[in-house]
């Protein structure tokens, strides 16, 4: 079930990228997109609020005074609704996204079990607003949720005998509704800042344009299809048919047919089911990152770099003139290899027969790295000749190497492959390595489609090396014409293929390569 | 005393008591720490952000601040992907309307709040009782706590429909019995009938029927009140 939603989710991507231009694509937006729905939500809310009656006899006479100003009251009113009906469907498609792609392995956990509550909380959210407004609608959901808790039996007295006929319902209970309203957004915002709080530098607000693009949308909605109300809530009456908002309401008609008990059951089963999909699919946790302090001198790239905050810089334990040194929270580390990147001691061209850095995964090792680079380059070289041979650095979330590789060689394209768990890992001075000792004519970094990276950060953090924005650069000296990056996500294959094969153009119309002036590694 | 409506003295226990929280709060449970460093930790944050900023870390130019190179073509081209999304939100808002009885139906409620009897009688405390007792307890009557379950039966047209025994509430069993449930029925003449049962006892505490006539889309309610019994609303 994964694999085919994954594949689904990266078709709907390729395609949005087009219009969006990769950076604005919304279903790679998606978690910063529902907090920026949050914000018009409470931004709105807060305004009608203003010209909320919190009485019951003039709840309704207030909403729809409002509804009727339609050129203010009336959009924020709408506002209020789409972007919250809004904010369900992304939260939703950012579930089965996040499930998809198995963002939810290792030390992500957290954030996937933290994600639960929010769901619940966002349709609590969502109902206790339906109650307000009493009309026929808020009352049909008022009593079907007073029901429902009531059903638990925690409740002396049945709460919904608060809505038996048009006498029992006060002002008092009716403020109550009110401070529910706020108060559960409140907690909602509170949780999705737990959701968050184990990545760092979450990505909590989409692009301006993007944000800019989405409210211009719900304006343009609210002006169009104003959000209205039913008649006014009678409890002497009961709602035959009612319009539905079936966004936040859907589980109504399902109490309806199967009664309290069974909702709750289902409720809950759904919210345990959906909580223990780390543990259901367990995967194969990889081993953490570790420091080798006699090579770190506590210059914290490594830690600025880590995705999942999994590194903190601490005050030396090992005596060294250095002031701190990088500890690793094996809990929060994901093994993705970007500190290895970022590390300026992992470097190829070094003599020491262990290759130690300053922070290495367990597998793959910078050593292993750098043996498997100098073997594949060796083969590739010879099985090239003449031709053009290129080294490719892929990540493991990204297109499938073996398959490009043996497209590629049916197109007569000589290729070297290596695999690491995030683009994020390969150090800068592997690619000077690759092109200036390895003979490689050309290299080609690899990765998830643009700002899809699965770790996060890692893509961003190669462009930014290569591009000499962020330390470890990559050298000047590196001819750039002579190295590509490719950000394509499994399903791209035959664009990667095309970029591959252009590259290889490109590389024969160079001139030849000039001879390494490198004669020994750095010391 | 009252100020904008608010009697004042409703705020006292919060300025009392409101700092003796927040101060709890921030200093014995630990949430300074959310806020503030110590020493060590301002020490270290200086140092990491002297590093970064050693770093040439030009965060506006990084590839995570990539702007997106928009021509009128391509914002067309979104326009066309909002539209659909814009109707998907709009349609399943309000439609498809759903509905929740048949044409032509109404709505009983049965909503019964009911002291069960005492599960031990109440028995009368002679003099002599009453002097061993502390001033302020000597009662004439000694009653159990516990109440028995209470048992309701409805019928609908001469069809019982609703038959259910309810626990007292209360951790001591001391609460009274609850009872609620809704009842769809057509709109017309219906005959309710409703008796009340102390425990599994087969002779009913009260009874109560009754012929009414249902509008389509009424709601009615059966309650109970101690001193008029069963009443419809």
């Amino acid at each position: 079930m994964q694999q085919p939603l994954r594949n689904f989710f990266q078709h709907i991507e390729t395609f949005f990228d087009g219009p969006f231009d990769g950076a604005l694509n919304p279903m790679r937006q998606l978690g910063s997109l529902a907090f920026f729905l949050y914000w018009i939500v409470a931004g709105s809310g807060i305004y009608i609020y203003i010209f909320f009656d919190t009485s019951v006899s003039g709840a309704y006479e207030s909403v729809e005074w409002m509804t009727n100003q339609w050129y203010l009251a009336g959009i924020m009113r709408s506002l209020h609704r789409y972007a919250s009906d809004a904010m369900v469907v992304v939260a939703m498609v950012h579930l089965l996204r996040e499930f998809s792609y198995g963002r939810y392995v290792g030390a992500r956990w957290f954030a996937w079990f933290t994600g639960v509550p929010i769901i619940w909380f966002l349709f609590f959210s969502g109902v206790s607003g339906y109650w307000l407004v009493w009309d026929m609608l808020a009352q049909y959901v008022a009593i079907g949720s007073m029901e429902w808790l009531d059903w638990l039996g925690i409740f002396g007295k049945q709460v919904a005998n608060n809505f038996l006929s048009p006498i029992t319902i006060t002002d008092r209970f009716f403020t109550l509704l009110v401070f529910i309203h706020i108060f559960v957004p409140l907690f909602l915002l509170f949780i999705m800042w737990f959701h968050v709080m184990r990545l760092k530098s979450p990505r909590i607000n989409p692009p301006k344009m993007l944000m800019i693009s989405v409210s211009l949308a719900l304006v343009v909605l609210s002006l169009v299809y104003p959000a209205t109300s039913h008649d006014k809530a009678d409890l002497s009456t009961v709602a035959i048919n009612l319009d539905f908002d079936w966004f936040y309401l859907i589980a109504y008609p399902l109490f309806d047919a199967i009664g309290p008990g069974p909702m709750w059951a289902v409720g809950i089963g759904v919210t345990i089911l959906v909580s223990l999909v780390p543990l259901l699919t367990r995967t194969k946790r990889e081993p953490a990152a570790f420091v080798s302090l006699e090579k770190c001198n506590g210059c914290s790239r490594c830690a600025s770099d880590c995705p999942y905050d999994a590194i903190e810089m601490k005050p030396r334990t090992d005596g060294l003139k250095f002031d701190i040194e990088a500890v690793v929270d094996a809990n929060a580390c994901v093994a993705c290899g970007i500190c290895v990147g970022a590390c300026p001691v992992s470097t190829p061209f070094r003599h020491d027969e262990q290759l130690v850095t300053g922070i290495d995964l367990p597998d793959p090792s910078l050593k292993s790295l750098r043996d498997s680079v100098v073997d594949t380059m060796n083969k590739t070289r010879a099985k090239a000749g003449q031709q053009n041979a290129i080294m490719v650095f892929g990540c493991a979330n990204g297109i499938n190497l073996e398959k490009l590789s043996a497209e590629a060689k049916a197109n007569n394209i000589h290729m070297g492959i290596l695999q690491v768990p995030c683009s994020g890992m390969l150090p800068p001075s592997f690619i000077d390595f690759a092109i200036s000792r390895g003979s490689m004519d050309g290299v080609v970094v690899m990765g998830c489609s643009e700002n899809g990276c699965y770790h996060r950060f890692g893509q961003f953090w190669t462009e930014d090396r290569i591009n000499q924005l962020r330390d470890p650069n990559l050298r000047t000296r590196v001819p750039r014409e002579r190295l590509a990056t490719i950000w394509a996500d499994p399903t791209n294959l035959a664009k990667a293929l095309n970029q591959v094969s252009d590259f290889n153009k490109k590389l024969s119309s160079l001139p030849a390569k000039q001879p390494s002036t490198t004669s020994g590694g750095d010391k | 005393m009252e100020m904008a409506g608010i009697n004042i003295f409703y705020i006292v226990p919060i300025m009392v008591f409101g700092p003796v929280v927040f101060f709890v709060l921030f200093k014995a449970i630990g949430i300074q720490t959310l806020f503030t460093l110590n020493d060590e930790q301002k020490e270290l944050q200086r140092k990491s952000r002297a590093l970064e900023s050693a770093l040439n870390i030009e965060t506006a130019k990084s590839a995570r601040y990539k702007k997106a190179k928009l021509t009128p073509a391509k914002i067309a081209a979104q326009a066309m992907l909002y539209a659909p999304f814009l109707l998907f939100i709009g349609y399943f808002s309000s439609y498809p309307s759903y509905q929740y009885a048949p044409e032509n139906s109404a709505q009983i409620k049965l909503s019964f709040t009911l002291l069960g009897e005492r599960k031990i009688p109440c028995t009368v405390r002679d003099a002599g009782e009453q002097s061993d007792l502390k001033p302020n307890m000597r009662t004439a009557k000694n009653c159990s706590r516990e109440r028995n379950p209470v048992r309701v039966v409805f019928s609908l047209d001469g069809k019982e429909v609703f038959n259910h025994s309810a626990d007292p509430a209360g951790l001591r069993d001391d609460g009274p019995s609850s009872f609620y449930q809704t009842f769809i029925v057509p709109a017309g003449n219906h005959e309710l009938a409703v008796s009340i049962f102390n425990n599994d006892e087969t002779i009913p505490l009260e009874s109560f029927a009754r012929t009414i006539t249902l509008s389509s889309g009424q709601a009615i309610a059966l309650t109970h009140d101690t001193t008029e019994g069963i009443v419809i609303h």
